[in-house]
């Protein structure tokens, strides 16, 4: 983009040269042959009305070539129709020669043979005249083509610079920040681009403002009966067992889970890039996730910047997938840096594990395995949300067949290195 | 501790069970449903605490905060909702003591209130630490669970304090030894994991099942920043 300028500028230039050498060729073409013909039987015709008769006495013909060679300044040669020089005037011209076509004679520059109509020839020399079209048209025409080429160069690259800018809105635009506008300027026309690409990025901003206080509000809004929930529960004291109780604080705690998936995943249709992003030891934080489920987590701490909230939603969502699966014996989690320096965090169940074909769809919003029954546990997004979540940072999430039995899913972010290192 | 509570939210049920349950642990519950109402209350009654929605129906929880700021100190904690455009960082900004992500545990609604009127009666807020239920008072060295003082020697509140302030990072034992070194040592090698137990049996709900202090096997130990999910 930084050379359209170039680009448009050579183009012109080109186009220019181009037109120049074909004018020129074309200018010299036509002058030398294209009426050239009817230019010589012409000139041949003339020459008949102007010469006396063919059998006119030899001093009435050389009378008649002097004074042509007077009036006109031309060297003249008349030939009879056998090749006989009759009469002549002005400078010495070359003999004639039947051979060579009529026109210019070869080899004698401006020397012409002029078939007469009754079978005599003219042999003529125009001497050098102050007209010497070719060159002078091509001079003519380069002149203009420079004059065009130092004339548009400041314009195209106005023009170009207000693409630049508007591109640069555009790709500002297109990695979320919202707020990208274009300066507006120059001349109505060239201003309507920039004015229309900021009426559309304001229409978006809205859009996207719009949807996000549309997910603010059904957060709020969703959450505030569970709360109603929560606190009847509390006031409820000893009217409830506390089987029951556990039973309903659970139902709550699913509920929110899936307001707070539904609530995520718009939210990162909406934005691209994460919105808040900080350093996480990305060991601590799959330590904290697995310490809610009593389960163990193994390997080394290693810092990624992001959204807290997001990954440790991504790391849960792994977790709570693992434990559904798990079969015998608790999910495995492990995190370590790799050997092209990025995080990896390992989920590892002993279920019963997931054909390869289905190992890409189980990624998909809503996707259930073949077979799988409704279990009533988890909002069916659990899995896409951890891919949507890797992605939202810079990764990927795989899922392979672990040793043995079971699945193993590995997500790799790109590591940092921590700004405040930890105390050794 | 007794007090006056006035609660703007709009959902009047909520407000009703709010109020009977705080209503039962000794506090006097004013409810206002809108946020006009419950400034023109605020100007002529003084209350201690302020519970605060963050989306009421004449107004956004943000800009009341601010302009409640302006003319009161009154402690304010805000009700949100996780994943609200506001996240703590805002909240606190625009003056609120602290605040509470819907749904809530009741008991965490009381502890925060009480932590919010102490705060707001004595120690700095600086040196009063959150986290969920656990609150730590680096000033006056003290752990408080539920806002009920939980007993700690003196190396071992050192050892939390270490450890809290780097929540979120695993610390290996060495690193917690030399943040400690100050203390006293009662030391010898495996000293950080007998301290790190008796600190769980005083802080944790489950000294089995730790929340607060989880141990990262062949790493060290993490103080969790979220702890009462």
């Amino acid at each position: 983009m930084r050379r359209l300028y170039l680009q448009i500028y050579l183009t012109i230039v080109a186009i220019l040269v181009i037109a120049v050498v074909s004018v020129g060729g074309l200018a010299r073409f036509a002058f030398d042959n294209a009426r050239f013909d009817d230019m010589m039987s012409a000139a041949g015709e003339l020459a008949v009305n102007a010469l006396p008769p063919a059998d006119a006495p030899r001093d009435r013909q050389q009378d008649a070539i002097s004074r042509l060679h007077e009036t006109l300044r031309i060297d003249l040669a008349l030939y009879s129709a056998t090749g006989t020089l009759v009469a002549a005037a002005g400078r010495r011209l070359p003999p004639l020669d039947f051979e060579g076509p009529a026109g210019r004679m070869r080899g004698h520059r401006g020397t012409w043979l002029v078939p007469m109509s009754d079978g005599r020839f003219l042999v003529t020399s125009i001497p050098r005249g102050p007209w010497r079209p070719g060159p002078w048209l091509l001079a003519a025409l380069a002149a203009i083509a420079i004059a065009v080429a130092i004339g548009a160069y400041p314009l195209v690259r106005r023009l170009t610079r207000r693409l630049e800018r508007l591109k640069q809105g555009v790709d500002r635009l297109g990695t979320g920040d919202l707020s990208a506008r274009v300066g507006v300027e120059g001349k109505p026309v060239p201003r309507s681009g920039p004015q229309s690409f900021n009426r559309s990025a304001g229409q978006i901003e809205e859009l996207v403002r719009s949807k996000r206080m549309l997910l603010a509000n059904a957060s709020h809004e969703l959450r505030t009966p569970l709360t109603r929930i929560n606190m009847a529960i509390a006031l409820a004291g000893d009217q409830m067992s506390s089987d029951q109780r556990e039973q309903v604080l659970a139902d709550i705690a699913e509920l929110d889970q899936l307001i707070e998936e539904i609530l995520i995943a718009s939210r990162l249709d909406a934005v691209r890039g994460p919105e808040r992003s900080e350093e996480i030891d990305l060991l601590a934080l799959a330590a904290e996730e697995t310490a809610r489920d009593g389960i163990g987590v193994e390997g080394a701490s290693v810092f990624v910047r992001g959204d807290r909230p997001l990954l440790r939603r991504m790391i849960r969502n792994l977790i709570d997938n693992a434990r559904r699966h798990a079969g015998d014996g608790a999910p495995e989690v492990r995190v370590n840096r790799t050997a092209d320096r990025r995080a990896a965090i390992e989920v590892r169940d002993h279920g019963a594990g997931i054909p390869a074909a289905e190992r890409e769809r189980i990624f998909e919003p809503f996707y259930r395995l073949p077979g799988t029954a409704e279990t009533g546990k988890g909002s069916g997004l659990g899995l896409a949300l951890v891919r949507q979540i890797a992605r939202h940072h810079g990764g990927e999430v795989t899922c392979e067949a672990a040793p043995g039995s079971g699945s193993r899913f590995t997500i790799v972010l790109p590591a940092i290195e921590p700004a405040q290192a930890t105390p050794a | 501790m007794s007090g006056r509570i006035l609660i703007i939210d709009d959902d009047a049920r909520l407000a009703a069970m709010v109020s009977g349950y705080l209503g039962d642990a000794g506090f006097r519950v004013t409810a206002a449903p809108t946020a006009r109402e419950g400034e023109q209350r605020l100007k002529r009654e003084p209350f201690d605490a302020l519970v605060l929605d963050l989306m009421l129906p004449d107004a956004d929880g943000l800009e009341v905060c601010r302009r409640i700021r302006q003319s009161s100190d009154v402690p304010i904690l805000m009700l949100t909702a996780r994943g609200d455009a506001m996240d703590r960082v805002v909240g606190l900004e625009i003056g609120a003591d602290d605040y509470l992500p819907k749904p809530f545990e009741p008991r965490e609604l009381l502890a925060r209130l009480r932590a919010i009127m102490r705060r707001k009666s004595g120690a700095s807020p600086q040196d009063m630490k959150r986290y969920g239920r656990l609150e730590i008072d680096r000033g006056g060295r003290r752990v408080l669970i539920d806002g009920e003082e939980r007993t700690l020697t003196s190396y071992q509140f050192a050892l939390l304090d270490a450890l809290a302030s780097h929540a979120g990072r695993v610390m290996s034992r060495d690193a917690l030894m030399d943040l400690t070194r100050g203390e006293q040592l009662e030391a010898f090698d495996r000293s950080v994991d007998v301290h790190v137990s008796r600190i769980r049996a005083a802080i944790e709900d489950d000294p089995k099942k730790p929340r607060r202090i989880i141990t990262v096997r062949g790493a060290g130990y993490v103080f969790a920043r979220e702890q009462d999910r």
